[in-house]
């Protein structure tokens, strides 16, 4: 029963909150409007909290692999738990601007984070050499599109022949655009559908439920 | 005997075990950036409109410079960054530097900030580094009509009423333009919120989300945009602030060539496997 509660009130809330902030978008009444404008700033802070939240979470997952010593976790959770603590006592006692925290962030993390990200170069030419192969209809007007992107990415063929970057920015401009907009304008349908179905409490997946 | 030989040959080809291809990208990765080969570059119509949308902009005004990149995108978004940094500081323009992903702080504060401080430029009187706000697109369509709402402290812990430049810009009415180095979504919300309020957006993106902005791009709703790693290198080119993306383009060129001719490679390989098989 409190569950059903609980549920109906977030419910309320959401409804609530929505149909104020759409109204004071499209209506010009200045209490309406300071209105949506001091929900806008509460999501806003709400969404900060969510970043502790997510930190807690954090903690309380790896932890559980350490205390329950999980084959081929538990010592990879202790260093990422372990590097958390570092990044954020230095963080938090002597704030982000200071010398030994842009060190973490110049020679730990971005080293880190880019020795990852580039191994996708690898992945993708590897994968393209595979994939792109005229096994199909379908599959050769991908080999050829995903011909006429590359060579109108690399500069060099450019440079040999303009019609290269002509050709590039057609298939750009028509096709892709084409094929954006339709897929913006699906997008933007089923956000407006959701919303009216969030709106009308037929949509509640949000909560954590069907 | 021969024609086994030949079978293996073709099949080996059809299926060129990964670690050489690995091999072969690493190998044009190390040898263009040790011996820079200087293949040409032109620039493109899409570089020259983003070139002159800054351009028709009045020295002295106001505009948000925001990083939505993180750092595994900036090999490709920073080169553009950096290069638009030192193109602004050349014209005096005021600038907000802010951005909603926590890279955005520290991104800014290495790459962007030291190019305002070089400059010689005043901080808190031609540019205020606001450091990173969570929210995303709630906090992107708050600041439209209330900055200062929004942004009560700067990066430093300076208040931002205190800061001289901020006293003339409190909303998007106040900006002239919106510079995003996008390597997520961030140029969506600024295309959603900043330009009804009537703010020019440009971005440079990272080339895996061009084909979504092209449609914002055909209708105007973005007024200029910098595609991928190419597109950074022509602005460095176009401006004279050669950079990191120039650098690349011999490795883009080169390993371009490899992967067609694989593929051409990969595809022979396959046809005549068939033609064998009847």
């Amino acid at each position: 029963m409190s569950t059903i509660r609980s549920r109906e009130i977030a419910l309320a809330i959401l409804t609530v909150s929505a149909v104020l902030v759409l109204a004071g978008y499209y209506l010009n009444i200045e209490g309406l409007k300071s209105l949506a404008k001091d929900l806008q700033s509460w999501a806003i802070v709400i969404a900060a909290f969510a970043l502790g939240l997510g930190a807690v979470n954090l903690v309380s997952f790896h932890s559980m692999h350490i205390i329950r010593r999980t084959e081929h976790q538990w010592y990879l959770s202790a260093l990422l738990l372990l590097s958390f603590a570092v990044t954020l006592i230095t963080g938090l006692l002597l704030t982000p601007a200071h010398p030994v925290f842009k060190w973490i962030f110049a020679y730990v993390l971005a080293p880190l984070a880019l020795a990852l990200y580039s191994t996708l170069g690898f992945f993708i030419f590897s994968a393209a050499y595979r994939a792109l192969r005229i096994r199909t209809y379908e599959s050769s007007i991908l080999l050829l599109c995903a011909l006429v992107a590359i060579i109108a990415s690399a500069p060099v063929y450019e440079a040999i022949w303009s019609g290269f970057a002509t050709l590039g920015q057609w298939f750009n401009d028509v096709p892709g655009t084409a094929g954006g907009r339709a897929l913006y304008l699906g997008v933007a349908i089923g956000t407006v559908i959701f919303g009216l179905r969030t709106i009308f409490w037929y949509e509640r997946s949000q909560l954590g439920g069907e | 005997m021969p024609d086994e030989e030949k079978r293996d040959i073709w099949s080996t080809l059809e299926h060129i075990d990964r670690r050489i291809l690995y091999w072969i990208l690493a190998a044009i990765v190390v040898f263009t950036l040790l011996v820079p080969i200087g293949l040409p570059l032109k620039v493109s119509p899409r570089t020259n409109d983003f070139y002159h949308v800054l351009e028709k902009i009045p020295d002295g005004k106001a505009m948000v410079f925001s990083i939505d990149a993180t750092v595994e995108t900036w090999p490709e978004n920073g080169p553009g960054a950096v290069a638009i940094a030192k193109y602004i500081v050349s014209r005096h323009f005021k600038t907000i530097i802010w951005g909603f992903f926590p890279d955005a702080a520290l991104l800014g504060e290495k790459y962007i900030v030291p190019i305002f401080k070089e400059a010689g430029l005043k901080y808190g009187e031609d540019y205020v580094f606001a450091g990173f706000f969570p929210g995303g697109e709630t906090t992107v369509a708050r600041l439209t009509t209330d900055i200062q709402g929004v942004i009560k402290k700067d990066f430093y812990g300076n208040l931002i009423e205190n800061l001289p430049m901020m006293k003339n810009i409190k909303s998007a009415k106040d900006i002239a333009l919106v510079i995003d180095i996008d390597g997520t979504n961030g140029t969506e919300f600024y295309i959603r919120h900043w330009k009804p309020a009537g703010v020019p957006v440009i971005s440079t993106v990272v080339g895996v989300i061009i084909s979504g902005y092209l449609p914002f791009l055909g209708s105007g709703q973005l007024s200029g945009m910098l595609m991928g790693i190419k597109g950074n290198a022509e602005f460095e080119k176009l401006t004279n602030h050669v950079g990191k993306g120039m650098s690349a383009m011999d490795m883009l060129s080169l390993a371009q060539t490899a992967l067609i001719i694989l593929i051409m490679i990969g595809n022979i390989a396959l046809i005549r496997h068939w033609l064998r098989r009847g």
